[in-house]
């Protein structure tokens, strides 16, 4: 399914930044301060071919930003993305009605994702349309075997989005995402807003159609063990930067970065557990407006030596394909 | 020991256009004094209604239509709403999920915690009542108490609005807390301080807790007994662990095989097929029947709570019968 460079990583992205300015408007007002939001700030990250790369993070690290940046509906300020080999960085607004139909996203919410006025068939139609300019007809067989590919009837062609329940809905999200045949698909918190039961049904699908349909994913969560149940390797951020990318087995495992231990050891579980032995993590997320020097984490790490709080520690291999961004690393 | 909170027989019903909603129907609970009761659920269960009508704060049209609520021996459900006015708040404190709605967004969050003071329980001095606001604050582990005292709930982040919350709820030192998702719209880091503060809380005051929450790993590790909601009637009862490790309700089988657990990370989800039922058109049998691979002539007459073991019942017509079918029902 893939074409081009076909032994690289699927999406290479190197030194991203995304910069909001704060200077002006409500935010700033607010927050009583001027300055420069730095969502994302010199994120690394390779995406290989046919893998799911999970993505976790807290609010306002900078996760559902890098997967706007990636699909460049928001500009990057910094850094390069390659999709399949190709810069795409700066590619010009046909270049990128092209790649937009190899390069997909479901979105969390799926009561806001949908056109309320239209029919499933017009929602699931549209990628077709716009990206290979199908007309209704010629769309509508494509239309059909993918609603049926996501669990839904024929039936449901013609019903609107209100008629539908949240999970159906969702369905509907991920049929509009997967009807063009891309190759690489975002899942913003695609489960998010569902209830467990459902949420499962979900996830089942995804896996489902990730083998059948040979896709790359990068889903994005801000559940530890949704990520971990799906994931083949998964990238931790925070801060506008990811902090450690390894096999999800390592990271769940054997953690090496202070805060992705920390993550960890706040998510409740269901064995049984001493609770006095979790390391527990103090105080919130500086503000990406003033981020601490150094280390970004420091502030809050229990292990912070004096090369923390002056030298930013950059995410490098402390073993085989297991990447961390602390200067203690090596030594856990 | 008996009980501090029982509820027998609760049904509260919501006319719609589309017919009348049963919420609740037909709630047995018993809350014993000092104890963490975690009450869980997917949407629509009835778990945040069965409280809202021990509160009184039912919205119209919907009402309580039958059923008894006993707090401390008083009846709250009777003709009279003043008797039971007079221990809401006062013994009776609620806090709600988004802090950020519940919170009056106009009005300094020591000005909220001194009304909640003045209207349940008036000191004998403003100064007095000042001294206690601020006690509250620091009680709940707010920084500078004296300066935040003055400030508006926007000026606080999410975690900290949450503390704001519990500081006005425990104000006038309640005997019972309601915690309506007191964590779910907080990240995980700042879930486990919250939590951890209300267990703390707990003790410290000698207070009773009941947690209503959809995350069974919440309750897990937070509370002692739980109570599992489906379609408006509790399903299961029992001790925390009992209930988690030895399941006797279908539903409650299912909503443990579809959770994503970071200490079940080898198990493959397994998602509960179908959809909850409409609560507008409940037939007189189990109501989990129609998604359950156990279903048999005996579920199509109604289901009474059974005995499994001691303090630990379940609405299944096997409960207490033969345990190994019901786990042996999974569902391939």
């Amino acid at each position: 399914m893939t074409s081009g460079a076909s032994d690289g990583p699927l999406v290479e992205v190197q030194g991203l930044g995304k910069s909001f300015a704060a200077r002006s408007g409500l935010l700033a007002r607010l927050l009583r301060r001027g300055g420069t939001i730095r969502a994302l700030d010199g994120v690394n990250l390779s995406i290989r071919r046919g893998e799911t790369l999970g993505l976790i993070g807290e609010s306002g690290c900078g996760k559902s930003t890098l997967a706007r940046v990636l699909l460049r509906l928001q500009e990057p300020s910094a850094g390069t993305i390659r999709f399949d080999g190709e810069d795409i960085t700066a590619a010009d607004r046909n270049r990128l009605r092209q790649l937009r139909r190899r390069m997909q996203i479901v979105f969390q919410d799926p009561y806001a994702a949908l056109n309320p006025r239209q029919t499933v068939e017009q929602i699931v139609g549209l990628p077709l349309r716009i990206a290979q300019r199908l007309g209704r007809e010629a769309a509508r067989p494509h239309v059909a075997a993918m609603i049926e590919r996501v669990g839904l009837k024929r039936t449901h062609l013609n019903r609107f989005p209100h008629q539908f329940s949240g999970g159906q809905r969702q369905r509907i999200g991920i049929a509009r995402a997967l009807v063009a045949r891309p190759d690489f698909v975002i899942c913003d918190e695609a489960v998010s807003a569902l209830d467990v039961s459902i949420q499962a049904q979900i996830l089942g699908l995804l896996q489902e159609l990730r083998r059948d349909l040979g896709l790359t994913y990068l889903f994005i969560s801000h559940n530890l063990a949704v990520v971990g149940h799906v994931s083949d390797r998964i990238a931790v951020m925070y801060l506008g930067e990811v902090v450690e990318l390894a096999p999800a087995r390592a990271v769940l495992a054997a953690p090496r970065h202070p805060y992705t231990q920390s993550l960890l050891a706040a998510v409740p579980r269901l064995a049984a557990r001493d609770a006095a032995i979790r390391p527990k993590l103090a105080g919130e997320p500086p503000s990406p407006i003033a981020p601490p020097p150094g280390c970004r984490f420091h502030p809050r790490c229990a292990k912070a030596v004096d090369s923390c709080r002056t030298t930013r520690p950059t995410l490098r291999d402390i073993s085989l394909d297991h990447a961390v961004a602390c200067h203690l690393a090596d030594n856990p | 020991m008996s009980a501090l909170l029982t509820i027998r027989g609760l049904a509260t019903h919501f006319p719609t256009q589309l017919g009348l909603v049963k919420a609740v129907d037909g709630v047995d609970l018993d809350v014993m004094p000092g104890e963490c009761l975690g009450v869980v659920g997917e949407s629509g269960s009835g778990k945040s209604v069965t409280f809202l009508s021990v509160l009184g704060l039912v919205r119209a049209p919907g009402r309580v239509v039958a059923g008894s609520i006993r707090f401390d021996g008083q009846e709250l459900a009777g003709p009279d709403p003043r008797a039971a006015r007079a221990l809401r708040g006062r013994a009776i404190a609620v806090t709600l999920q988004d802090a950020g709605t519940a919170l009056n967004p106009s009005m300094t969050v020591g000005n909220q915690i001194l009304e909640s003071l003045g209207a349940h329980d008036p000191g004998p001095s403003a100064a007095d009542r000042r001294r206690r606001a601020l006690d509250m604050l620091r009680l709940v582990g707010i920084p500078e108490p004296e300066t935040r005292f003055e400030d508006f709930p926007h000026q606080f982040s999410g975690g900290m609005r949450q503390r704001v919350m519990l500081a006005i709820a425990l104000a006038c030192r309640p005997r019972l807390l309601i915690a309506d998702e007191p964590t779910s719209a907080l990240d995980v880091t700042i879930q486990a301080q919250v939590l951890d503060l209300l267990a703390e809380l707990r003790a410290r005051l000698g207070m009773t807790v009941v947690l209503i929450t959809h995350d069974l790993g919440v309750v897990a590790e937070h509370c002692d007994r739980v109570a599992v909601m489906y379609a408006g009637q509790v399903v299961e009862c029992g001790p925390t662990r009992q209930v988690i490790d030895l399941p006797s309700h279908p539903y409650t089988r299912g909503l443990l095989d579809s959770t994503p657990d970071l200490s079940r990370l080898d198990r493959k989800l397994r998602p509960i097929e179908g959809q909850v039922p409409e609560l507008i058109a409940l037939g007189a049998h189990c109501r989990f029947r129609d998604r359950c691979g156990l279903a048999e002539p005996r579920c199509d007459s109604a289901v009474a709570m059974r005995a499994v073991d001691e303090g630990h019942s379940a609405r299944c017509v096997r409960a207490g019968e033969d345990q190994r079918s019901v786990r042996a029902g999974e569902t391939p």
